[in-house]
């Protein structure tokens, strides 16, 4: 084997590699992490997304949080238990439920991790 | 627009396993834990799997090119020959730009060979897990034992390097540290080394540019090897590329120095591709980098694999460009520079990071990791008995 060969077979790949991701990335959205993926689509799916608290509200029943990513933003409802913690500007792993509410969706937070 | 921030992440995971491949002592696992622990504030600006691409990116760039410091850095006396790794032995006459070849290589061989393979190795990983789910520690305990009793020149060196490594593996687990495994690390297989070269009159010779003659058969039979012992090994957590290295070369006849650098490479990277394979059939990733980057991801589906999987071609083409350029670059410097120095200022950048990193904890456990270090090259046994950090542990984890 020669060094063009061997630089050939390795352009040759990267070459695969890019066509490869193009098809993919323009087929879709692939990864629900993101909250601009959060449609209806995924309506009583579990998602699991990152991102920032952007502002927060207690109720005596549940903990209301605005979350931001590159994407968008979205509503994290969280029992007690799971918001009692937090605080705007924490930055969140939120793994819960897509719930429709007064037209707009949002999650319900089984998980929520700070970082 | 998402494959141009794709291929962009990807581009900056490459360039940052510039830095990770040619610095020893920066370990991908440490960058891809540090990533992993700014991505909620990252995550603000780049979607998760442009964070996953970086981290590939880097992974792939970076096994590429650490073959160049482990070949440059840390060749003995020449009068040690016995005990010389293969790729200094090169080094020591000249061609160590065949030695980082041989490695571009077998790495470029193996992936593209696990590439085709994926779909195979799914099924077989889905059949063979559950079955051997239950016996791992025995398993691994006999892997052990085999090591140890396949050691040419000293099995009681072998046995106590393996315990007293196990030993210093189980204090350094418990005691909490954020990153337990790079004072370890870097002590038993980094610093070590360095301070032995350091003691050495090491005279590196002019290098040659010459390309190796690598026959078709040495090759295939080579590449076949790693890739079935690699993707057998990476089912058990613990073993890493050298010992399946050691079983490997078991089943390649007339195993030489040059042959042993590529099927080593190619079990880094077979390593490194079934990390894909595992996190996807049986969620659980055995390299520390790709476990972050199925972290940051989340569920890894068929679309995600397939992407990771165009990610590591783009970045076998771009390593192995980086990887020859780079080489004839080290060879013409070698020669020129003052080894000595080299070595101390990297023993000086590693000691200060795991100062910054792990605090006086973590320099107790790197300042015995590195003693211990010391033991493989003066007793003239290998330096793979030290796995016996993780293995020792695991095994009783698993059977207690």
């Amino acid at each position: 084997m020669k060094e063009k060969k061997l630089t050939k077979i390795a352009l040759l790949c990267s070459l695969i590699g890019i066509l490869l991701l193009l098809i993919i990335a323009e087929q879709q959205d692939i990864s629900a992490s993101n909250i601009k993926n959060i449609t209806n689509a995924t309506l009583d799916q579990t998602v699991q997304i990152k991102g920032k608290i952007t502002s927060i509200k207690e109720t005596p029943a549940v903990t209301i949080a605005q979350v931001q990513d590159s994407t968008g933003f979205i509503t994290v409802i969280m029992f007690r238990k799971e918001g009692a913690i937090l605080t705007k500007g924490m930055l969140v792993e939120v793994e819960g439920m897509v719930k429709p509410y007064n037209d707009k969706l949002e999650i319900e937070a089984k998980l929520v991790k700070v970082f | 627009m998402l494959a141009l921030e794709l291929l962009l992440g990807l581009l900056i995971g490459c360039g940052m396993g510039i830095f990770t491949g040619i610095t020893p002592g920066i370990h991908i696992n440490l960058v891809s834990v540090l990533i992993l622990s700014l991505s909620p504030w990252l995550l603000q600006y780049v979607s998760p799997l442009t964070l996953g691409l970086v981290i590939v990116g880097m992974t792939i760039v970076h096994t590429f090119l650490d073959s160049i410091p482990a070949t440059f850095l840390g060749a003995p006396d020449s009068d040690e020959v016995l005990s010389v790794l293969p790729g200094h032995r090169l080094l020591l006459e000249g061609e160590g730009y065949e030695a980082v070849t041989r490695t571009v290589i077998g790495t470029l061989a193996a992936a593209i060979l696990m590439v085709a393979l994926t779909p195979v190795l799914i099924i077989g990983i889905n059949y063979l897990y559950p079955l051997i789910k239950e016996k791992i520690s025995i398993i691994l305990l006999t892997l052990c034992i085999f090591f140890i009793w396949k050691e040419p020149r000293s099995k009681l060196w072998a046995l106590l390097i393996f315990m007293l490594a196990g030993v210093l593996g189980i204090i350094t687990l418990t005691f909490g540290l954020k990153d337990p495994l790079f004072p370890l690390f870097s002590g038993l297989f980094g610093t070590a080394g360095l301070l032995l070269s350091i003691n050495d009159k090491v005279n590196i010779p002019e290098q040659k540019i010459s390309f190796p003659e690598v026959t078709k058969k040495e090759g295939f039979s080579t590449i076949t090897s790693a890739v079935i012992t690699g993707s057998l090994c990476s089912m058990l957590p613990g073993l890493g590329p050298s010992q399946a290295a050691m079983i490997g070369a078991q089943f390649t006849k007339t195993m030489t120095g040059p042959t042993f650098l590529i099927l080593n490479s190619a079990l880094n990277m077979v390593n490194m591709m079934m990390s894909f394979v595992t996190l996807y059939a049986i969620d659980k990733g055995r390299n520390g980098a790709i476990v972050v980057v199925g972290q940051i991801i989340g569920k890894i589906g068929k679309e995600e694999l397939l992407l990771l999987i165009a990610a590591v071609l783009i970045a076998l083409g771009i390593g192995t460009y980086l990887t020859l350029a780079l080489t004839k670059v080290f060879s013409k410097l070698m020669t020129k520079i003052n080894y000595k120095k080299v070595c101390v200022s990297i023993i000086v950048f590693v000691t200060g990071l795991v100062v910054l990193l792990t605090g006086w904890q973590g320099i107790v456990i790197y300042l015995t990791a590195t003693s211990l270090g010391l033991l493989p090259p003066l007793k003239n046994v290998g330096r793979s008995h030290m796995m016996g950090c993780l293995l020792l542990p695991i095994i009783l984890f698993l059977l207690l």
